[in-house]
Order: C-alpha cells, then structure tokens, then sequence
C-alpha cells in the first residue's frame, strides 16, 4: 500500500470528499513539528515495487559517511535496502537475519560496520556496509543472567569510542550488556525491577557526545516513558521523564535527541510521532505531536494531533537535518521522509 | 444559445479533467486530525461527571453528540467543559480547516447505585496469566482501566466460551440494571460477549444478546448495560463468548474478554 493512502486510511474507514472542481483547490503543504524543527512530508521517498523488495517492518536505518541510507527490515528477502539520499534504492542484501531490528553504524579507523540486533537469532552480528559477517555477539550465557537463549531478545547496539560495544536486550531481561571491543562481556547493569536504575522495554541505546569531556549512555525505559542516563561503566546518572511517549531508540544529531515515539498518550495503537529533545533534554519539537509543554518543569502528557506516522520505530538525520522514519506494522509500507523547512 | 451551452460545458469539462496539482509532500487536506483528548473526573459517578476537552490541535474544534448520531459540522460545540448527571454515552470528533476530522472517540459514564456495591465471590472464573490484574476484587472497587490493557491493573482478561462470576450484595439491593464495564479491541483479539445471563437458584432471571461486530471499528471503552429490575442478594453472571467472527485473522478462535468493573446502575 502506498504511503499516502495508508495515512488516509489507516485511521478513516472513509476518506476525505474530493470535489470535483479540483482546480478550486489551491494545495497547501503540511508543515508537521514545533519552532525550529518543523517539516514537510515526502510520502514517495524510497517507495519501492513491493513485490520485488518487499518489507515487513521497517525497523531501523543508519546513513553512512557518504550520505547512503541503510533500512533495516525483518523482510528476509532483503533485510537491508540502501538507498541514496533522493530515495534512489542503490542495492540490496541480507536473507538470515529473521528478527532483524537493531541497526547501527561505526567507524573503525576509517571503516564504518554496522550491527544487527536480531531479536528471533538472540544475537548481535557486526557486518561490513556491504554484509559480510564480522563478528557476532551470541546469547551471553556468562553472564549468568539468562538460563536460556529465549529469555534474550537484544533490540539495539551503543558503541563508544574505544570500540566497547553496549547491548539493550529490550524485549529479554532488559539488562545492558557491556562487552569489549572484542566481544567479552565487561559488565551487565539494568534489568527488571522498580527503582530509577531499572527498565522496563529497554528498546534503544546510543552514546551521547554532546558533552564531548564526558560521554554517557542513553537508555530507552519506554513503558515508563523515561529515557535514562548511566555513566559508560553503567552507574545510573539521572531520568528524563516524556510524559506520554513511548519512545523508541535516542539518536544524537549535533545538540538534539531525536526519538521516533512508536505510541502516545495512554500507549494506544497508531499514535506515534517524533520526538526532538534540545541539549538541556527539553522536549522542543514533536513533528506529528502537540507543541510540547511545560508546567512547573515538568512536561505535560504528550499526544498524537496529527495522524501521519502509525508506529514509528526509528528516525536517521542527514546532513542536512532532514528526518526519514522507519515504521513498525503500518502496513509493510517504506520509510517516510521529512524536509526541514 | 446552443452554441453557448456547448462553450461552457466544453469549459467545465476542461477544468474538471485537469489533474489535481499533485505534490510529493503531503497536503493538509490529505491529513487526518487525532482523536481529542477528554479526561473526566469520574466514569463512575454518584452526583455528576464533568468532561474536559483537549483539541488535538489549539485551533481544532471538538463537537459532540449524546444521541448516538454521528458527530458532524453542525453537532454542537464543546467549550470549558461538561456536565452530565445520568448515564450519558458520547461522542466526540475533532475539526479544522482544510484536515479531514478526526475519527469518532466514544465515551460514556454511568451513575452508580449508592448501595449497590457488591463483591466477587471466590469460585468465580478466574482471569488468565498474565492479565489476572489485582485479582476478582478489582471488579468491584469502581476504578476504571484506560485502553493501556497491558499494563493496566485495573484490567482482568479472561479467553474463555464461558466466564462466571458469583456476585453477593451486601443488603438485598433492588438493581435496575447490572453494567459491566469492558474493553472492545479487535485488533488486540479482545470481543465483547455474545450473551448474558444473570442466574439465581438456577433459574434464568434477565439476559441480553449482544450482536456479534462486523468490523474493526478500533479499540474503545464501553459499558454494557443489562436490565435487571429485581431485588438481588447473590446471583451468578454468566458471560458467553462466541468465536472471532469470520472476517477477522483469528476467525475461530476463543477471543479474549476484558472486564474492569460490574456494578449496579440506575437505567437513565
């Protein structure tokens, strides 16, 4: 189904009426965010013939140093899609990764690699940008947290500047497991439980830099629609709370967060939009959202007010700070992609 | 004169065959507004129940209808807030400009009987892992679960052909009517029941048929009100579930049932 068309109908079981003097009409573009992160939406970037590169969910993407875009989908026929920037599909590869959902990029001495956290292997495989297998991270039997491999399902990978590898196992035992750029494990920390340092649905992990004398982790805590700081050795730092956002992974792009927020409000379905968060954490702009804020310091629950993203699961910056948003179960559609106006 | 007709019909036709200015971006009016937002003091009232509304938009208007009509331009406006002091059953949608109204949000609160609390007795279908919530007690505390069933408490799931639940009054209580208050989430496999019964001493004292749903028409709270008009003591709520219609992906199967509340209420 076309873009376009599942925004419409996905929430309507009509459509709007279309007049038959259409000239009448002066088109108005849609301008979806708050101040200085506003955007228009391009529902035909990347829409592809579904049936010879179809996608499933559309999990997550990465760009790399040369401004190509990787999707990330459980589809194993073509589990990555790399696209160049206009949404021109460059080529396509991966058939083993079922549970395809966590994707991120590296550069190593000059060489970016990606990770694959795959939910249904119970394991992270790090690739060349073209697929080949490096290394992979198997279900971590030593660190006597799990009894089997069912009980860890990793979602996403954090890597730090000395190759340390982090792993949120968001739909496992919601541990974060620290491994070395070689892959031993160095230490495991969250998991379930009901204090600040726990989680619950640890579904992303990133480094944050903008402090570049003191990088840190962010932690998804998405059932409490929390995003949580640990120090690189994961001693619990500080909570952000975004009342009414079920966030997804935290990406950092210059001083801002962006979250693709896959539910809102009380966590019905089909409610998402994206969050951006200033380097203070501030909730500043939520394209698809209501204008954030604040009452005595403390957000004000978040909603959807437009309906244009279903389950939004993963935003990717470009240089020029324009958004493209994987989905999760919006109808086996491609990414959409949002111009900063 | 004919030549006339044909001139201006020739240039309605012209103008009402050119393509639509088509963009990569989309439009507003492509774009559909979300649900208002409307927070209540209590659905479950004794005096009254005050609504508050939110616009998704600031500039959105919110309209409402009480008479289960569909809510459309003319339907009357929401201001501050509203009150009601019965039983009311609403509906909401959100309008502006060029963008297509938001789908309809269905809302209802019930006033409740002062005496007509009652308690589950144990025996009662018991619900299933992982949805038991805070156990049978919650179905009679007056505290209401939102569409969060997951990770809502409040919420008791049962996947049962046939759910029983032993009801005790405190007094005999005179029961216009039983409410139950469930969850309908087709999406989720949760249906609403396909008959009740309310038996005592073995004997069939009211029922109701529900009609079986014919599409998903999105996940809502709801209240299912069953006349009674008797004086009860102790009785058993029989709660029958029909297999997943044909039109669903679960066709056949033993869908589930979401109860957060049952409770007497007056019938107005």
């Amino acid at each position: 189904m076309n873009r376009r068309h599942f925004i419409k109908n996905t929430s309507l079981g009509f459509a709007s009426i279309n007049l038959p003097f259409a000239f009448v009409k002066s088109p108005k573009d849609l301008i979806i965010g708050h101040g200085t992160h506003r955007y228009k939406v391009d529902v035909n970037w990347g829409a592809l013939n579904t049936g010879v590169y179809p996608v499933k969910d559309c999990h997550e993407m990465v760009i790399d140093k040369k401004g190509r875009v990787y999707l990330l989908t459980n589809h194993i026929k073509n589990n990555v899609l790399v696209y160049n920037a206009s949404g021109r599909l460059l080529k396509t590869w991966g058939t083993t990764y079922p549970g395809a959902h966590g994707l991120t990029i590296n550069d190593e001495g000059g060489e970016e690699f990606l990770y694959i956290a795959d939910n249904d292997r119970h394991e992270v495989i790090k690739t060349t940008l073209g697929g080949r297998e490096i290394m992979i991270l198997p279900f971590p039997m030593e660190s006597k947290k799990y009894e089997e491999a069912n009980q860890y399902i990793p979602t996403e990978t954090a890597i730090a500047d000395n190759g340390d590898i982090y792993v949120s196992d968001g739909y496992g035992a919601q541990y974060v497991l620290h491994y070395s750029a070689k892959g031993e494990l160095l230490n495991v920390f969250g998991g379930r439980g009901k204090t600040d340092a726990h989680l619950d649905n640890a579904h992303g992990i990133c480094i944050d830099t903008r402090d570049a004398d003191n990088p840190q982790l962010l932690v998804t805590d998405r059932m409490r629609n929390q995003l949580k700081v640990f120090t690189l050795d994961g001693v619990f730092k500080e909570v952000i709370d975004l009342p009414g956002a079920y966030i997804c992974r935290p990406v950092i792009k210059g001083d801002y967060v962006y979250l693709a927020t896959i539910w809102s409000g009380d966590g019905t379905e089909g409610t998402g939009f994206i969050s951006v968060l200033d380097k203070s954490n501030r909730l500043v702009s939520a394209p698809g959202g209501i204008e954030p804020s604040y009452s005595g310091g403390k957000l004000n629950r978040m909603h959807q007010a437009i309906k244009v993203f279903h389950h939004p699961h993963d935003v990717c910056i470009d240089a020029d700070e324009n958004l493209y948003v994987a989905q999760w179960n919006s109808g086996q559609t491609y990414p959409i992609k949002l111009i900063r106006v | 004169m004919m030549g006339r007709l044909i001139f201006i019909l020739t240039t309605l036709f012209f103008f009402a065959c050119q393509p639509k200015n088509y963009s990569s971006f989309l439009q507003n009016d492509e774009a559909v507004l979300s649900l208002p937002i409307v927070v209540v003091d209590s659905v479950l009232f004794q005096q009254q129940a005050v609504f508050r509304m939110f616009p998704p938009l600031a500039a959105a208007e919110i309209r409402y209808t009480t008479n289960g009509k569909t809510v459309k331009l003319d339907s009357p406006l929401c201001k501050d807030s509203l009150v009601f002091i019965g039983n009311t059953d609403l509906q909401f949608r959100a309008f502006y400009g060029d963008f297509i109204p938001s789908e309809t949000l269905l809302y209802s609160v019930r006033k409740v009987s002062n005496d007509g609390r009652m308690n589950i007795l144990d025996g009662s279908t018991l619900p299933k892992t992982p949805y038991e919530g805070t156990g049978l007690n919650a179905l009679s505390d007056l505290k209401k679960g939102g569409l969060d069933f997951r990770s809502n408490a409040h919420w008791l799931g049962y996947q049962e052909k046939v759910i029983e639940l032993y009801l005790k009054f405190d007094n005999a209580t005179f029961c216009e009517q039983i409410s139950l208050s469930i969850l309908a989430d087709y999406n989720s496999w949760i249906f609403t029941p396909s008959k009740l019964e309310l038996v005592y001493n073995e004997m069939v004292i009211a029922e109701r048929m529900i009609d079986a749903p014919i599409e998903d028409d999105g996940a809502c709270l709801k209240f299912i009100d069953f006349p009674v008009g008797v004086s009860v003591k102790e009785a058993t709520l029989k709660i029958y579930m029909d297999d997943i219609p044909d039109w669903h992906v679960g066709k056949g199967s033993v869908p589930w049932f979401f109860i957060d509340e049952v409770f007497c209420s007056f019938e107005f």
